[in-house]
C-alpha cells in the first residue's frame, strides 16, 4: 500500500501591512523650518549671578540632505540677553541650551532660557516655543524631550545671604532684589544693647516697599547691656532661653516679591544699641 | 570681596557673597519722628517708619536689567570702600 503524501505546510504568517521607503525618506523631525525662520534664544537671570556665558547647540537637516551641527556661545555681563540665528530651510532635529560659566550660584531659580523659532507667516510674527526652562551647568535644557516650566514653578535656589551690618542705633532692613521672588525660610541676627536702662522689644516686619503686611514678635524683652541672638523661622515656636537666645515663627508660605522688605522695628531702641549683620535663608526664583 | 560703608546710613556690607553671588545694599527706613497716635505718650512711636533722607538703594532698576552697566535705584550719598 502506498504511503499517502503529506501536503506541504501552509504558510500562515500574516503578511506585513507596513512597507518602508528606501529613497527620499522623510526626516525624523516634525519641525519644518521655513526659509525665513530664525532661532531666537532669550535668557533672563536675577542680578545675583553676574557675568554669564551660555551656549545653544543645534542639529539641523538642511534642504540638501546634509545634517549640520553648530554651537553659538553668548557672553553677557549679567545673564540677560538675546541671541538670534538665521536658519536655512530644513528640519530642526535637536536643540539645547547650557551654561558654560562655572559657579555654585547657578541653580534652578537663577538663570532661565527661552528658545523659540521666529517666523513671519502671512505678515504675522510667530514665536514657536521650543524650550522654556531653567538651565544650570549640570542641567541642559533640550528640545525635543525637555519640559516647559514657568520661572516661578518648582523648587528654587536655596541661598544663604549675609546682609548689611547696620550702624549703631539703626534697624535692619533687607530688600528683595530686582526680578526675583523669595520665600523667606529663616532670618537670624544679633542685638547688643547699650548700658542705657530700658526694655527693647524686637519685631520683624514684612512690607511691600511701603506698607507693612506682617509683624512677628519676640516674646521676651531685651534689657540693657545684653547680647541677644534671635531667629525667626518657618515652624519655629515662640520661645526664649536663659542664654539670651530667642526664636519666633514666620509664615510657612512667606513669599516676597521685588522691592518687598524684611526689617526690624525695635521698641525702645537706644542710639547705642547695635545690630549685627543679619543672615537669612531664602528660596529664590527669577520673577518676570 | 571688598567691604563698603554706605555714606547715607553708615551700614557696612560686602558686594560679593562667599558663594560668588552678588549683594545689593539698601538703607533701612527710620522712625517717623512725628508719629504718635497716643497723645499720652511721648514722641515718637517706633511702629511707623519713613524712608531715610537721601536713601541709597543699590538694587538695579528693572529697565536696566539687561544693560551692560545696569543702573542702581538710588545713589544716595555714595559709599566708601573700607576693606579688601
Amino acid at each position: 500500500m502506498e504511503t499517502p503524501k503529506i501536503p506541504p505546510s501552509e504558510i500562515i504568517t500574516q503578511p506585513p501591512h507596513v512597507s518602508f521607503g528606501t529613497q527620499d525618506v522623510a526626516p525624523p523631525s516634525p519641525f519644518y523650518v521655513a526659509p525665513n525662520a530664525q532661532l531666537s534664544l532669550n535668557t533672563v537671570a536675577n542680578p545675583t549671578v553676574g557675568a554669564t556665558s551660555y551656549a545653544v547647540m543645534v542639529r539641523f537637516l538642511r534642504f540638501d540632505g546634509q545634517i549640520i551641527a553648530f554651537v553659538r556661545e553668548m557672553v553677557t555681563a549679567n545673564g540677560n540677553g538675546t541671541l538670534v540665528m538665521q536658519l536655512a530651510e530644513g528640519f530642526l532635529l535637536n536643540a539645547s541650551v547650557r551654561i558654560t560659566t562655572s559657579g555654585p550660584f547657578f541653580s534652578p531659580g537663577n538663570f532661565y532660557a527661552f528658545l523659540n523659532i521666529r517666523q513671519v507667516q502671512a505678515e504675522i510674527l510667530l514665536n514657536i516655543p521650543l524650550i522654556s526652562d531653567y538651565v544650570t551647568p549640570s542641567y541642559v535644557a533640550t528640545w525635543p524631550g525637555g519640559q516647559f516650566t514657568q520661572p516661578q514653578q518648582g523648587r528654587g535656589k536655596i541661598r544663604s545671604i549675609v546682609g548689611t551690618d547696620p550702624a549703631a542705633g539703626a534697624e535692619i532692613s533687607e530688600t528683595v532684589i530686582t526680578a526675583t521672588r523669595w520665600r523667606l525660610i529663616a532670618f537670624s541676627a544679633n542685638l547688643a544693647t547699650s548700658a542705657v536702662v530700658g526694655n527693647r522689644r524686637v519685631t520683624l516686619v514684612h512690607d511691600d516697599g511701603a506698607n507693612i503686611y506682617a509683624r512677628a514678635f519676640l516674646t521676651a524683652n531685651i534689657v540693657a547691656t545684653t547680647n541677644v541672638s534671635f531667629t525667626f523661622a518657618d515652624s519655629y515656636p515662640n520661645a526664649a532661653n536663659s542664654d539670651n537666645n530667642q526664636e519666633a515663627p514666620l509664615p510657612a508660605q512667606d513669599y516676597m516679591f521685588t522691592g518687598f522688605r524684611i526689617r526690624t522695628i525695635t521698641a525702645g531702641l537706644d542710639p547705642g544699641d547695635n545690630y549685627g549683620p543679619p543672615t537669612y535663608l531664602v528660596e529664590e526664583w527669577v520673577d518676570i | 570681596m571688598p567691604a563698603f560703608r554706605c555714606n547715607t546710613c553708615q551700614g557696612t556690607y560686602r558686594d560679593i557673597a562667599a558663594d560668588g553671588s552678588l549683594y545689593f545694599h539698601a538703607c533701612a527706613p527710620i522712625v517717623n519722628p512725628a508719629f504718635q497716635p497716643d497723645s499720652a505718650k511721648p514722641l515718637p512711636d517706633p511702629r511707623e517708619t519713613i524712608e531715610r533722607p537721601n536713601k541709597r538703594d543699590e538694587n538695579i532698576t528693572r529697565a536696566s536689567l539687561a544693560a551692560t552697566t545696569p543702573a542702581i535705584t538710588a545713589a544716595g550719598a555714595g559709599r566708601t570702600q573700607i576693606g579688601p
